[in-house]
């Protein structure tokens, strides 16, 4: 039997008319304003609140659809564009507008909830429609605000709808000691100062919680916080770079996710984190920033209980995950000074493939030297590949004394990449040691810098110089020199590329 | 050359007959119809020689598009999840998108088409898609602007938030 796939939303009259219709020209006519409410309402649910709202004007038909959307969003800036800035009065109309629209506002429910504000608003007003957002279970809620106060509600920290929260405001989060919101999925908090009521230990529960994101937050009076997220997958701490306050806070942090995937961290450490870490993690980011003079053995001892949990994550890992972890400078100079963290890395990891950022800031900082790399490598004697990532500001590897000439544990080595490669003397002499000791390398890929992939000389010159560098490797290195502008390279060079029947250097156009 | 529409000569594949609004004949490969959920709800309950949808709201040339649409995705999600297995980059998704731009570039009409026919045989991504598109035509535009565009006549009166 044939099978007629009827439209649920239409009657069949409206479906035999569709029939007879056929691909009409419609000109003149208005097929939008005719559309089923269902896919009006789905198309008003994908602009901002401002633009559903003006349809109202457009006809009778359309008067109060806007009112049956469940998505709102109001940003001030957005609203009433620069003039929120010049004329006060418009703080007033704004804040009409949002009473307004969710005065009259027909659905039973609020799906999304977006409250962007740049200015200052009455505080009570801002807290009523949060909580009307809460009250109609929305399910995504958004607030940032740049300056002043918003009063979050209490009902927020209990939510049975909130699958997406994030709040962002340079301002203290007040909130019960007790958290439990069981649906939440995304969760990020910013340049918050958390305060809990009465009490000095907070515990959140989120069961489905699967991205937690805490951005510069400060947790204030605080000595325990207990986070149970059984279900998350992506964790991301970042505490804020410029250390206003060098101070360590005693307040831990304890963050019991099990099925963690991804752990990135950017911190000064002045909170003690334990994350609480059973899975095989996919990769994992630390980056420790600290300013050197005031470190301590309380850093040094944070640090480790660290990267403890990434070790025995690794120990307990059984796949083939690799862990993929990006020390920066100020890692490793707090290692090289304290000895006795380094002679812990290998045990970290059995196989992993290291990232160095190299950053030269602004002369103040020293920037990494070959000394320091060399040091790093010796103490990883895994490690498969490396990537060198210099950054465009300067070479940092201009600072350095030469001693050591052998780095027998990068004996397994078997990729090289540097990106931003600047051709000088320090640099060459590192690759040769690096050559010189990687006795299975199979690739070396080296991107110049675009300041100098400009000139073809100078690109020559660079190629020429990596060629006479020799090597420990006895198998055929593939060496990749890629830029931007490849062409300058003469036919000679090609060739030269070719003939030597080891492809020890190739080109490749990128 | 409607109702000779036939993207496959491979033998095996099993096929499902689409029969639009104005009486052609449409055969796609099975998988390509089920991007359709209300295909997909109760197809397997169905006998394989019986795999016929008598489509009331679509027209033909209409169902070509969202034919050629569904297509388009089965293909590029193999070739996608192909390049992942291979660990191989790929730009796939991107392509896609793109293609997906350039697929929806359609006058109006053929927009409310695609829109009502994607709702009707609910294609998630497809109607996700002309949504958008219409969203952005009105996105920053002055209801006048808007209603001229879609032949919206104004019959209100009163206008309180053109002064906003």
């Amino acid at each position: 039997m044939t099978t007629i796939i009827r439209d649920a939303n239409a009657s069949q009259d409206s479906g035999m008319e569709n029939l007879f219709e056929g691909q009409n020209d419609g000109n003149g006519e208005d097929r939008f304003s005719n559309l089923p409410e269902h896919i009006i309402l789905h198309i008003l649910s994908f602009l901002h609140t401002k633009h559903v709202v003006l349809t109202s004007v457009f006809s009778s038909r359309w008067r109060y659809l806007w009112t049956l959307v469940p998505n709102l969003g109001f940003c001030d800036v957005h609203l009433f564009h620069q003039n929120i800035w010049r004329n006060p009065e418009y703080e007033n109309k704004f804040m009409n507008f949002v009473d307004r629209v969710l005065f009259l506002i027909d659905v039973p429910y609020i799906s999304k909830f977006y409250l962007l504000l740049t200015k200052c608003y009455d505080e009570y007003r801002v807290n009523s429609w949060i909580t009307t957002a809460v009250m109609r279970k929305a399910k995504e809620l958004v607030i940032v605000a740049a300056v002043g106060y918003v009063v979050v509600p209490r009902c927020l920290f209990t939510s049975e709808s909130l699958t997406t929260l994030k709040i962002e405001m340079e301002h203290d989060l007040r909130m019960p000691s007790l958290i439990n919101l069981p649906s939440l999925k995304v969760l990020h908090l910013g340049h918050v100062c958390i305060y809990v009521d009465g009490d000095f230990q907070v515990s959140f529960r989120f069961p489905n919680l699967e991205e937690l994101y805490l951005k510069e937050c400060n947790w204030m009076e605080i000595d325990k916080a207990n986070i149970t997220a059984p279900a998350l997958e992506r964790l991301i701490i970042e505490d804020d770079p410029i250390c206003k306050n060098d101070g360590l806070h005693n307040c831990e942090i304890h963050i019991f996710a099990k099925s963690l995937i991804s752990f990135k961290m950017k911190s000064n450490l002045s909170y003690q984190y334990y994350p609480h870490i059973l899975s095989s993690l996919g990769d994992a980011s630390v980056d420790v920033l600290h300013n050197l003079s005031s470190h301590s053995e309380e850093i040094d001892h944070r640090l480790r209980n660290l990267l403890k949990v990434i070790c025995n994550v690794r120990d307990l890992a059984l796949s083939n995950h690799t862990i993929v972890v990006s020390f920066t400078e100020s890692f490793v100079f707090l290692a090289l000074f304290r000895g006795d963290l380094l002679s812990h890395l290998h045990k970290f990891f059995n196989s992993f493939h290291l990232t160095v950022i190299v950053e030269f800031n602004d002369g103040k900082r020293i920037g990494w030297t070959i000394r320091h790399l060399i040091e790093l490598l010796r103490h990883l004697p895994n490690i498969e590949s490396l990537l060198l990532i210099n950054t465009d500001g300067g070479c940092a590897f201009e600072k350095h004394f030469l001693i050591i000439e052998t780095i027998p544990s990068i004996a397994r080595l078997k990729s090289i990449e540097i990106q931003n490669f600047h051709g000088s003397r320090h640099e060459l002499n590192f690759l040769r040691i690096l050559l010189k000791n990687a006795r299975i390398l199979e690739k070396l890929t080296i991107s110049i810098v675009s300041s100098l992939s400009a000139n073809p000389l100078v690109q020559v010159d660079i190629s020429r110089k990596l060629r006479m560098l020799s090597r420990g490797s006895p198998g055929k290195v593939e060496v990749i020199v890629a830029n931007r502008k490849d062409e300058f390279l003469s036919e000679e060079e090609r060739k030269w590329g070719q003939n030597t029947g080891q492809s020890w250097y190739k080109l490749e156009h990128t | 050359m409607k109702d000779s529409f036939n993207p496959s000569i491979e033998p095996p594949k099993k096929t499902v007959t689409l029969v639009s609004s104005d009486g052609y004949d449409f055969e796609v490969e099975e998988e390509v119809a089920l991007e359709s959920q209300v295909i997909k709800d109760g197809f397997e309950d169905k006998a394989v020689d019986d795999r016929e949808y008598l489509l009331f709201n679509v027209h033909s040339d209409t169902l070509e598009l969202i034919i050629k649409y569904c297509e388009k995705h089965v293909s590029s999600r193999k070739s996608i999840s192909a390049a992942a297995a291979s660990s191989s980059s790929s730009n796939g998704e991107e392509a896609l998108k793109e293609w997906d731009e350039h697929f929806i570039s359609v006058d109006t009409n053929t927009l409310y088409d695609i829109l009502m026919a994607a709702d009707y045989l609910n294609i998630k991504s497809l109607l996700d898609l002309a949504i958008q598109k219409v969203a952005d035509t009105i996105h920053g535009r002055s209801p006048e602007q808007i209603r001229k565009k879609f032949n919206i006549e104004n019959d209100s009166i009163i206008d309180p938030w053109a002064s906003e």
